[in-house]
Parts: C-alpha cells; structure tokens; sequence
C-alpha cells in the first residue's frame, strides 16, 4: 500500500495508508488476547444532524463534527456493518490507487470497479462523500469526480482569451492538454478531459480529417460479454490505439460526454465544428452510438439539442453530424442465422424510450429530419432487440478496425492543400457570455479549496436549467427502479443512511435540476 | 414432391418504410409498415391496383393487423400501442370503427388476433400479459390472461374460437381456453423468442415459429409437440394456413419463404427474392385450383406468388 513518489494528495495518501495500517496492526495483533476483537475498523467522522427543513443535508454544509463512529469488522449481531465495512475498504484502495497514479476517477468508475458489492451508484456516491467529509477534504482532493464529462483526444490546438496556449492546472478537471503529434510538441493518446469552452477562444483544427463523437467511454456490462471487473472502454481504447493519430483516414478528433452530453461537451464539439478554415469546410462530424434507443436520444441531443427542449439550446446543435453507427445492418447482418452475437434484449425502459422518443420528437416525425432512426427505432421494437457498440470489438481489426472503415467508406481523406496548414488562421469563435451566466460559480466549484456540494460541482460544469429535461428525469427514475429490481440491493444499505442521502439527493435535484443531465448516467 | 411458385406481380415501393405485417381478405390485401397509413390492395384484378388508402391510420408506424376470417372486421396496432377497429363497407372501402387502449399503463399491446366474426380482439401485451376485448361492447376487456411475465411476441385465435395462442420471448407457448378463461396448455416451447403462432384451419394444430428457426407443430388438444420442421436458416418471423390447412407458409428474416407440406412434414418449396427481411408472409384467396401467396418486408414491396401449373 505504501507509495514512495511525491503527490500533491501526499496528505490524502497519508490519511488513507494509516487507515490501512491500523487495520494490519489489528491483524497482526489478532492473537494477542489483549486485545478487543472489534479493534479492526475505519473511523468515520459523524455528520451533525441537520433537520429536514428543505435545506440540502450536505455533507459540506454541515459544521464538522468532532465525534467519530467506527465501522468495525466483524461488528457482532451487525451484519450489514461487515458490508459497509467491506465497501469502504475497496472504495479506500481504490481512491489510493488513483491518487498514487494520479489520475482522476469518477464516482461510476468505482462503482463499475465492483458493482456486485456495491449493489447501487448510491452506494460509492454516499461513502466517497462521507470519506471525504472524515479526511476534512473536497471530494476532488481524493482524485474524485462526480462524473467527469468530456473527454477528447486528437489534433488541435487551443488558444485562449488571454493569448495563452492550453495548459493543465493540477488536479482541475477541466483542463484540456495541448495535444498535437506535429512539432513533436506533446504528443498523447491520453484523453483529455474537455475544457470548459468559456476558457477557449479558438481551435486550431488544420490537418484533422474527421471528428468523431461515441456515446461513451466505459460500457456498461452486459451478461457474459464484458465482466463488470474489467469495463471496457472504446473511448480509452479507441484513444490508445490513437485512431485519432494514426488512422488510414487521417488524423481525426475524438470527443465523448461519457453518456448524454452536457453543456460544456456540446459547447466544445460547436467550437470544434465551426474551427475550420473560413475557406474550407468543416471535416465531418460522425457519431458512434450503441444501437439502443438511448445512443439514438444521445446523438440526437448533439445534433437537435434535447427532445423536449431543443429551442433553448439550439445554439449548441451540431446539425452536421452524420450516424457512422451502430446500426442494425452492422448488428443484424449476422444474425438471424446464428446465435446473438452481442444482442441484447430490450427491457421495458429501453421500448417506453424508444416510444416516447417516436411519439414526442420533431425530427422523429414521417418525412422529417431523421427518418432513419426513425427506422431503426422501429427495428430495435420490432425484433426487441439492442446492441452495444463494443459488439464492433469481436469484427475483424476490433473497434478500431470498424471505425476506420467506416470513416473511409463515408469519404472522409485529409485536407490536400498542406499550405492551408501553416497560413491557418484561426478562427475566433467566442461564445456569448450571456448564454452562461453562471460561468463563475461554476469555475469555482471546480477548485479544490472550495467546499462546494459534490453534486453542485457535477452539475457546474454545465450551465444550469438549459438542460432540465422531464424526459430524462422519467428515465432516471426508472432506471433506479431498475436497481431495485436487481435484487433489492437497497434493502442492504445501511437505511439510515440511504435514507439521508436520498432526501439530499432529492433536494439537490429540485435546487438544481440540471444535474438530472448527469444523473442520467446512473 | 416439390412444388413451383412463380412471382406474379410485384408492388414496387408499396410503403416508404419496411413492411411490417399484411392481412387479406377474399379480395384485398392490407400493408401496414414503418409509415402512418395501411393501404389495401385489390387482390382479385391481375395488377393489384392501389384501392383505399387509410391515411394517419397510427402516427407512429403500424406493426400488426388482423382481419376476421369472415372479412368483416380489421384490426390494426401502431407503436404508440393504440388498436384501431375498421369495419368493411358494402362497397369494400374500410372505416374506423372503434379504438382500443390497454388501460394498464404497465402494458403495452403488441401481436394481435381477430376471432371469426370479429368480435372479440386478442393482444399481447410487452408483460406477457393476454388480454381479450369484446368489439361490439364498445371495446370491453372481457378476458385476461396472465403468463409468467415474458413479452408476448405472438398470438393467434382458433377460428372456431375455442382457444387463443401465445408465443413469447423467453420461448414460452401458451394456449388459453377462451371459454373457461383458464390456461389449457403450456407448450413445451422453443427456448428462444416465438415471433409467430398460428391454428390450422380446423383448430387441431398450432404452428409456432421464431429464433430458434424451426417450426413445433402441436397437437391443440393434447398438448403434445407431434412435429418439428426444419430447413430455414435465420428467425422465422411469420407463419400463415393455407384455407384447406395442407400447407403452411413461414417468411424469415434472410429473406426467404417456404411453403410446407403438412402431410409429408416438408418444405416443398423455398422462395427468396431478396436477401432483406421478410416481416409476414400471407397466402392469398384461391383463384381456380391454384394456391397463392403475398410475401413483404424490409424491401418495401409488396411480392405475389402462384403456384405453376401444367407442370
């Protein structure tokens, strides 16, 4: 457990190892008669108890309390206490393991790390809170994010308001990293997080032949194809094959909100789509989804904005983007035939989505915009049926493979003129100040220092109420009913527990309702 | 002994989307598909022509019809899950008579059968429920049935309106005594989805089909499985009795149709025209001695068969 490199978290690493240390002290000492069986524990500090007044029972904006409660192993005639136990272990190594590396983890990172024990999101979303509140830290000291949104990777250059280049301030989650493979300057298949676009003046996207949006970076498991233990990502897989880099198509972007987009993502992928030199047009735009009624409602929120409330954000719509996939031909073609090569069925969430999606959407309409996934809707009803995209990861040359046919099929080549590339004049595209009012309150939520509400800090990093959507609310609902469905996971939790972070959940949601956008994940 | 079909008409772009389910009558042919209107094709003219259009009949898309042996009644579901009842006119044009919403918001109404008459509408629905409605009490859900929860993919009404048949997603059959309201039999099914069920003529056989890409035939009053055929390579999506019951005809999803002989337990002749889905397949009313069949899907056409004769 013990780290030898110098980290800026040293103090956070310093507070977990003792933790770890206690605990083998106590095994060590275990046939020492002297002492207590209830000796191994974790130290939990206690939250004061704030009335349900309405006020948001954050964890932060409780007065720190000095009185502490122990989570003992075993805790005799306490059984879910050897759960809680077990959890805050693995959610402690964990963080550990993210600190030392120094990378940033979300919330549903850990939770996709061991959904078996975990049971529900709410799980890891309580005990990473209520770990931070005990170490007197911001959840991100512990290398932890709500749901980091954006990710990119590829070649372009950012050029901010004050004439600096990009750069990366240690621990912000949204910074992005110049990355560029000419010039050898930084070179880097490693994603980046996306910037916040109010901190973007311009993009230099010279030499990109194609930009492509994928619904997400880490798939959801899914029975017998992909173990929960190890999620596989085709963002990050995509990203360290450096498709972006080294494709037979060309150098290319690629940009994922990990789900449905926030703001900033949107914000980021408009920026990029209008980057392009004033005399040329724009690289195609391709969206990669899963064949499911949820990849279509996720490209059609970067496209048409969301279903219910695309006039609002009708600034961010991207209209270019073309479907590269998945599609039923790339599913269905093989089957019929053979066994189910990745088929998933859809359950009663996925058919209502789908029917919601055909009834209540514009461009969903006969004759309009889309009658393609208009189409493909029917299908996946039809045959009741769905894919996720990493089915593509079983054809020939994976993911990757099939992408960068893909791209070539649709006709995508480089820029010819290499001239262009170093008389490229950027193009300065700002974004109307007024459109995000909000932009300071949220560049604090992402300092460390400020001990803001986690869920706050998620959802600043969106402009707030452009995205309330009752939609997405329904579906969130739904999909934690889903989570009892799986064998009533709740009744685990510690119910006192849950049932404070419920009502904080609650009324975070009514405080802040584009938080529903993130909550979407869950 | 095999037998030859020949392609006799085929109705280019009958739809703008795929065609998801046909029904006939003695002289008509009802398409349904991705877009908001059911056409009907006259069936008793050498080129089919186009005879009524029944526009924004489901705004969504329609993805089953039925028609009552006797042609009187129609019956269409859209994707918004809304059955709409049509009755016939003297001069052969189609009304809306009624409409049907399941009221269990849980439910969804998906397959749909007609009894003879058509009185009584039979659905069901995504929770596996089987419900059925009387069409001349104003639509009055006069029977549920419950299964053990999987989506009903597949049902059908003996003609003479005894049972109601079920398919299911989890490979479940089911037959319902309509009278007693309780359940005859659970088949033992097929594992994976039944996409089509369908009662021989007289009621004594159920053919039931899907992913498992063979078709169980049942003997309806014992239960038992007394046949299996097989010969289709992909999902059977579709299967239809010819009137006399000597013949039964599956579509699938590669593409092709075949026509099986009952007695022999054969395929005596495999059709495909176009590699795309076949979402139903339909035999045709009897001109002469020669049977025929409509087939469509996924290429948005609409293809008729006859059998060659003088062979």
């Amino acid at each position: 457990m013990a780290s030898y490199q110098r980290h800026a978290n040293a103090e956070v690493i310093a507070k977990i190892e003792a933790i770890f240390e206690n605990i083998a002290d106590s095994l060590l000492n275990e046939e020492n008669p002297y002492v207590p069986v209830n000796d191994i524990f974790i130290p939990l500090r206690n939250k004061k108890h704030t009335p349900l007044n309405g006020n948001a029972p954050s964890l932060f904006d409780a007065e720190p309390s000095n009185g502490f409660t122990n989570v003992s192993f075993p805790a005799k005639g306490r059984p879910k206490e050897a759960w809680r136990f077990t959890v805050l272990i693995r959610i402690l190594d964990l963080m550990h393991e993210a600190l030392c590396d120094n990378v940033i983890v979300s919330k549903r990172n850990i939770y996709y790390k061991d959904p078996a024990l975990f049971k529900t999101q709410l799980t890891v979303d309580y005990y990473v809170d209520i770990i931070a509140y005990t170490f007197g830290v911001s959840r991100l000291a512990l290398n932890v994010t709500a749901a980091a949104k954006g990710l990119v990777a590829g070649n372009f250059i950012l050029k901010r308001p004050d004439g600096t280049q990009a750069y990366r301030k240690p621990g912000v989650v949204c910074t992005l990293q110049r990355i560029r493979n000419s010039y050898g300057a930084h070179r880097s298949s490693q994603p980046q997080l996306i910037d916040d676009p109010h901190d973007v003046q311009a993009i230099d996207i010279s030499g990109v032949a194609w930009i492509l949006v994928i619904e997400k970076e880490v798939c959801l498991w899914s029975k017998g194809v992909f173990s929960a233990d190890d999620p596989q990502s085709t963002f990050r897989t995509l990203a360290s094959s450096n498709l972006q880099q080294s494709s037979r198509a060309g150098n290319g972007i690629m940009l994922t909100a990990k789900g449905y987009p926030d703001i900033s993502t949107r914000s980021f992928l408009r920026l990029l789509s209008g980057s392009h030199d004033l005399d040329s047009i724009s690289p195609p735009i391709y969206a990669l989804t899963d064949f499911d009624p949820d990849g279509l409602a996720i490209m059609s929120t970067y496209k048409h904005g969301s279903f219910k409330l695309s006039h609002e954000s009708a600034g961010l719509n991207v209209p270019g983007i073309q479907w590269l996939g998945v599609k039923s031909q790339d599913v269905l073609a093989g089957n019929g035939q053979n066994e189910y090569n990745g088929l998933l069925r859809l359950n009663a969430r996925n058919r209502k989505k789908a029917v919601d999606m055909l009834e209540r959407s514009e461009i969903l309409q006969e004759g309009s915009k889309e009658e393609e996934w208009r189409h493909e809707l029917q299908i996946m009803l039809m045959l009741n049926v769905k894919a996720e995209m990493e089915v593509l990861a079983e054809g020939e040359g994976g993911v990757k493979g099939w992408v960068e046919k893909k791209l070539l099929v649709n006709g995508t080549s480089l820029p010819a003129d290499e001239d262009l590339l170093e008389t490229h004049q950027l193009a300065d595209i700002t974004l109307g100040e007024d459109r995000f009012p909000s932009r300071q309150a949220n560049e604090e939520d992402f300092l460390l220092d400020t001990h803001g509400t986690p869920e706050m800090s998620a959802v600043g990093e969106g402009s707030p109420s452009l995205e309330a959507d009752e939609d997405l609310l329904d579906t969130y609902q739904m999909a934690d009913t889903a989570f009892a469905d799986e064998g009533s996971p709740i009744s685990q939790l510690d119910e006192d527990l849950l049932e404070t972070h419920q009502v904080g959940d609650m009324s975070l949601a009514e405080e802040a309702s584009p938080g529903l956008e993130w909550d979407e994940e869950l | 002994m095999s037998k030859q079909y020949l392609t006799t008409h085929t109705i280019d772009h009958a739809h703008p989307t795929d065609i998801f389910s046909l029904s006939t009558t003695a002289s008509q042919i009802l398409s349904s598909s991705g877009s908001s209107s059911i056409r009907v094709h006259s069936t008793n003219q050498p080129d089919f022509p186009l005879f009524q259009t029944l526009d924004n009949a489901h705004k969504l898309g329609c993805h089953h019809t039925a028609i009552s042996t006797n042609g009187q009644v129609a019956a269409s579901v859209g994707f918004e899950g809304e059955v709409k009842i049509w009755a016939v006119r003297d001069d052969g044009r189609w009304s809306e008579r009624t409409k049907i919403v399941d009221d269990n918001k849980a439910g969804e109404i998906w397959s749909i059968a007609l009894s003879e008459d058509g009185q009584y509408l039979a659905a069901t629905s995504f929770d596996g429920r089987i419900n059925v409605w009387d069409n001349l009490a104003d639509g009055v859900k006069i029977r549920e049935f419950e299964t053990k929860g999987s989506f009903g993919m597949s049902i059908d009404l003996s003609v003479n309106g005894r049972f109601t048949a079920s398919g299911h997603e989890n490979g479940g059959i089911y037959i319902f005594n309509n009278d007693t309201g309780r359940l005859f039999h659970s088949l033992p099914g097929l594992v994976k989805p039944v996409r089509a069920v369908a009662f021989s003529p007289r009621g004594t056989l159920l053919a039931a089909a899907g992913d498992s890409r063979v078709i169980a035939l049942y003997d309806v009053s014992s239960g038992d499985q007394v046949a299996t055929l097989t010969g289709h390579g992909a999902w059977i999506l579709s299967l239809d009795w010819s009137d006399s019951g000597e013949y039964l005809l599956s579509g699938a999803f590669d593409g092709k149709v075949k026509v099986w002989s009952i007695e022999q337990r054969t395929c005596v002749a495999t059709h495909r025209e176009t590699e795309k889905t076949l979402w139903s397949v339909k035999w045709l009313p009897k001109t002469g001695k020669n049977e025929g069949f409509a087939t469509a899907g996924a290429n948005r056409s609409i293809s008729f068969y006859r059998e060659a004769t003088g062979g």
